[in-house]
């Protein structure tokens, strides 16, 4: 198996930082250094693209911020999933299963 | 929750943008310390695992911008940058931006006022009748001045009427006399049935409003005192209530007083109730759901052709009609003057409107290099034009803003200088929300208009050719013949409203004080009424008796220190509407003129001059002839190069029965001609014949006093006529001065906001003149530097194209002139003593205007001074 690391598909990243942070509430490192942690290094969150996304979900109301000590006692900026990004969470993950669903329906059938 | 979210962001982004940035900047340091420390775990030296994380971060500018996109403040923060921008610019050109704000506020603020104005006379409804749904019941036709319903008709179109949802009674205007404890005095009085009170939202003061049982014919009287009344001639009694009034013969009881903000119909001091009214009433009627007015009229002509040929609206031939109750109290030469001077602002807009586009195009034509240098250098266009929308709309809102703030005080004085007789109660400046809304409207749309010329010069404008050319000297467009035409606009329209200002002032003037022939406002003028005096029965009609008491009110007024003459008359000059007589030297009749009974003293009192002979005689002989004096054009018309006196005349009352005979009159005295007859009377030629008991002295006569020093003071006039009998009625005290006023008060009015619009018309031209010249020298420099360069002299160049711009003023003159002569046909009735042709005003018009445009042509003289020749042939 090849150590590649794979782009993020356009438009999953949303989807990736709402379910990262709904266990916990994570700064933007530690949501990057996750979602790598948990693809196996498979996935590559790049780095740039994280804080526009960040703040554009804040933005949207579906996560919000508030600064924290983080585990080496640093100041950092943590964000937590809202009320309405949980719910947001919840529909982009069945608009995920739907799509990966069709897909591999296709493929199968094909 | 989503948009509050955003919105805390935005907002947050704006107002704390360094706490804003702080905050993202050590977002951004946390992650790339925490990425190097990854990196020196790994087992990079600190250097290049910093070097690492920034390399995998991307640039921190960029990702900052990329959150701050993110944001959605944006496109706000650079609209506020360009909004500064525009801030900087508005200040660095003053004059020019001072021009367009004057502009702009001088027609925004017309305009505002015009619409206050248009909105009062056509839109605006009483409070008490937001819908304007109730109507009055009057009529039209027949006889002028005799379309009042009697009472029996009234009483028979309120049972037989369908067509009616409600049906108050009102006698809208009544003037009774009322005894109070320092004499008689007559007062403004109104009769309102119960319904009609309630209708107007009527809350009394203290006591309370009519009863329908007080609506009723031969009930007991009942009075409603106004808060003025209440105050001035009772003294604010506490217990007024109840207490008795006499009016007449009649005892009226008082119920109750009415607060000084209720005036229905006009500033009344009492109201009566309906049953005490036999005088023509009037109605306010409201329609019932899907009945037309022309349907309900038909009604009410059935009910009258149901009283037969002998009711006395029948015998005047007489038609029902429902007036709208605004239009039944405002006249209408005033609504005229109205809707002209609104039609007048809308022009005005659209001049001010083109004179501001072509000044934020002299800016840019002005600075064409530092323009096309930033198109060319990656500027969008669409940040040039939203620069310019940026200026205009501040200097438009400023506009507005000044013409707001001005309204409280430009509003009252507008209206205070309307005097309208009998003024109904809403005729006054009332601030409304919609007069802003106006003012913003008009400013849009002129800040709109006003960015159209720049934004398409914006729009077409090629940079690199302009840098090519070298802006400083550019080649004349000759695109200035647009603007030539606008001008020619603007100066016909400017001549027009000059015209009519100047003829509409000299007449204004003509009917002035200086021309009656006598100083109307030192004269007082009164009424006084033996209406109230029973006279004998061997007298019954009591011409003896009357003229008695009035010779006794005569000495009282004469015992006055201060009193230089006095004199009494049945028609007052002021009030009067003209010739009511026809003379005649044999049978045959030759003229018409204008006859009043008048006591000897009554030239003195005006300060006439006799011509010839002596005033009437103080006791005209019932036996022997009467006695006359006429005025010194009528005499000449008469017995040209004759003497006059002693001779005798004939003369016959208008409507006079053919049977009856002519009276002869000795001319006693000719006196020098003065406005006798009404204001705006052709005909002022008079026959005054003396007070006396064989013509009828009427109970009614005008009292009028002129005192050595000043204008007489009413209430020692009035202790005089009372010392003389207390019984006499005295009212309406004014000066003749004040009585023309009010007559002539919608000329007046129309004379002076022409005025103003014609002193606005002579602003904006010089503008529009100054823009033209301007954009001339800025547009031919290169031409003009040439020619300079050559040796031609600044001085010579500039009177040469300074000529070019003094004819298309002429031509707009002289289009102007014919326009004025077409206008001034039209409204020529309004004119007094003036020819609507007159030569002096069309030529003193001109010379303004003409005058005006060269001395806007001044600053372009020292445009010109500043271009700088040899930079003109480099660019060769």
């Amino acid at each position: 198996m090849k150590n590649e690391k794979t782009e993020l598909l356009k438009g999953t990243l949303d989807l990736l930082i709402l379910k990262t942070i709904s266990y916990e509430p994570m700064n933007g490192w530690g949501i990057s250094k996750r979602i790598e942690q948990i693809s196996g290094k498979k996935f590559c969150v790049r780095q740039g693209s994280l804080y526009p996304c960040l703040h554009r979900l804040e933005a949207q109301g579906w996560i919000s911020s508030k600064w924290g000590a983080s585990e080496k006692n640093r100041k950092a900026k943590f964000y937590k999933l809202t009320q309405h990004g949980q719910k947001q969470l919840d529909k982009e993950m069945e608009d995920w299963r739907h799509f990966t669903g069709t897909v591999e329906l296709i493929l199968q059938m094909c | 929750m989503f948009e509050r979210s955003r919105l805390i962001i935005v907002l947050k982004a704006l107002f704390q943008s360094s706490r804003t940035e702080d905050e993202l900047d050590e977002e951004m340091r946390f992650h790339l310390k925490m990425e190097t420390e990854a990196n020196v775990k790994k087992g990079m030296d600190l250097k290049a695992a910093h070097q690492a994380a920034l390399r995998s971060f991307g640039g921190i500018e960029q990702r900052k911008e990329d959150c701050r996109e993110a944001w959605g403040v944006r496109v706000i923060t650079n609209l506020l940058h360009e909004f500064c921008l525009s801030l900087r610019r508005l200040f660095r050109r003053p004059v020019q931006n001072g021009l367009m704000f004057a502009t702009f506020a001088v027609s925004v603020m017309l305009s505002t006022l015009s619409w206050s104005l248009f909105h009062t006379m056509f839109l605006r409804q009483p409070e008490f009748d937001p819908k304007g749904e109730y109507l009055v019941l009057n009529y039209v036709g027949g006889v002028i001045g005799a379309s009042r319903s009697s009472n029996g008709e009234m009483e028979a179109y309120k049972e037989g009427q369908k067509v009616f949802s409600d049906f108050a009674e009102v006698g809208f205007y009544n003037s009774p006399t009322i005894q109070l404890p320092g004499g008689a005095e007559r007062v403004l009085a109104a009769n309102l049935s119960a319904r009609a009170l309630q209708i107007v939202g009527a809350k009394p003061l203290m006591g309370r409003l009519f009863r329908p049982e007080e609506d009723k014919r031969g009930s007991a009287p009942v009075a409603l005192l106004s808060q003025h009344m209440w105050e001035n001639s009772y003294d604010r009694d506490p217990s007024i209530v109840g207490k008795i009034m006499d009016i007449g013969s009649d005892q009226v009881t008082i119920v109750g007083v009415m607060p000084a903000d209720f005036r229905f119909p006009n500033d009344q001091d009492l109201w009566l109730s309906y049953g005490f009214y036999d005088w023509g009433p009037d109605a306010m009627v409201k329609l019932k759901p899907g009945v037309t007015r022309e349907q309900a009229e038909s009604n009410l002509k059935v009910i009258l052709d149901g009283l037969g040929p002998d009711s006395p609206a029948n015998r005047r031939g007489l038609t029902p009609a429902l007036i709208p109750f605004r239009d039944y109290y405002l006249p209408s030469e005033i609504r005229v003057s109205a809707l002209v001077l609104f039609a007048l602002s809308l022009i005005f807009v659209v001049v001010s409107c083109a004179n501001a586009a072509n000044l934020m195009l002299i800016d840019f034509l002005g600075r064409r290099a530092e323009v096309a240098t930033s198109l060319a250098l990656g500027i969008p266009r669409g940040a040039s034009i939203r620069n310019v929308c940026f200026q205009v709309t501040m200097i438009a809102m400023g506009a507005v803003l000044l013409s707001i703030a001005l309204l409280p005080v430009a509003g009252p004085f507008l209206y205070d200088h309307i005097d309208v007789n009998l003024e109904p109660y809403w005729l006054n400046y009332h601030f409304e929300w919609h007069y802003v809304g106006m003012a913003f409207a008009l400013a849009g749309v002129s800040a709109a208009v006003t960015v159209s010329a720049p934004m398409v010069y914006l729009l077409w404008v090629d940079p690199d050719k302009v840098i090519r050319e070298h802006a400083y000297t550019s080649r004349g467009t000759g695109r200035t013949l647009w603007r030539r035409l606008l001008l020619i606009g603007q100066i016909t329209l400017l001549t027009v409203l000059g015209v009519s200002a100047g003829l509409l002032v000299r007449s204004s003037y003509n009917v002035g004080e200086n021309t009656w022939g006598y100083p109307a406002d030192r004269v007082f003028v009164g009424k006084i009424s033996a209406r109230e005096i029973e006279f004998t029965v061997e007298e019954p009609l009591g011409s003896v008796q009357r003229l008695a008491i009035y010779r006794r009110v005569l000495d009282q007024v004469t015992q006055r220190l201060e009193t230089e003459a006095v004199a009494l008359a049945h028609f007052s000059p002021g009030y009067s509407s003209g010739p009511n007589i026809t003379y005649a030297l044999g049978q045959e009749e030759i003229g018409e003129a204008f006859n009043s009974q008048v006591t000897e003293g009554f030239f003195d009192t005006l300060g006439v001059p006799f011509v010839e002979g002596n005033t009437l005689p103080r006791e005209n002989p019932d036996d022997g002839p009467v006695y006359g004096v006429i005025n010194e054009s009528l005499a000449q018309k008469i017995w040209p190069s004759q003497d006059p006196l002693q001779r005798v005349l004939y003369i016959r009352f208008s409507g006079a029965p053919a049977s009856a005979p002519s009276i002869p009159i000795v001319v006693c005295g000719v006196v020098r001609d003065f406005q006798v007859s009404g204001p705006v009377a052709r005909n002022n030629d008079f026959i005054l014949t003396p007070l006396m008991p064989r013509s009828f002295v009427r109970p009614g006569q005008f009292i009028f006093v002129r005192d050595r020093i000043g204008v007489p003071n009413v209430r020692s006039i009035r202790d005089a006529v009372h010392r003389a009998d207390s019984r006499l009625s005295f009212y309406f005290p004014s000066t003749l001065g004040r009585v023309i006023d009010i007559m002539l008060s919608s000329m007046h009015m129309t004379a002076n906001l022409t005025t103003v619009f014609a002193a606005a018309a002579v602003l904006l031209c010089s503008i529009g003149v100054y823009s033209l010249t301007v954009t001339q020298v800025l547009q031919s420099s290169r031409e003009f530097g040439i020619r300079m360069a050559l040796g031609t002299e600044p001085q010579r160049l500039w009177v040469h194209f300074t000529c070019g711009h003094l004819l298309t003023t002429l031509i707009g003159v002289l289009i102007g002139l014919f326009g004025a002569s077409q206008v001034a046909r039209v409204f020529s009735p309004l004119l007094f003593g003036v020819d609507p042709y007159s030569v002096s005003t069309y030529a003193m018009v001109a010379f303004t205007i003409l005058l005006v445009a060269t001395l806007a042509c001044i600053p372009s003289f020292f445009r010109l001074r500043r271009i700088n020749p040899a930079k003109c042939l480099r660019s060769l």
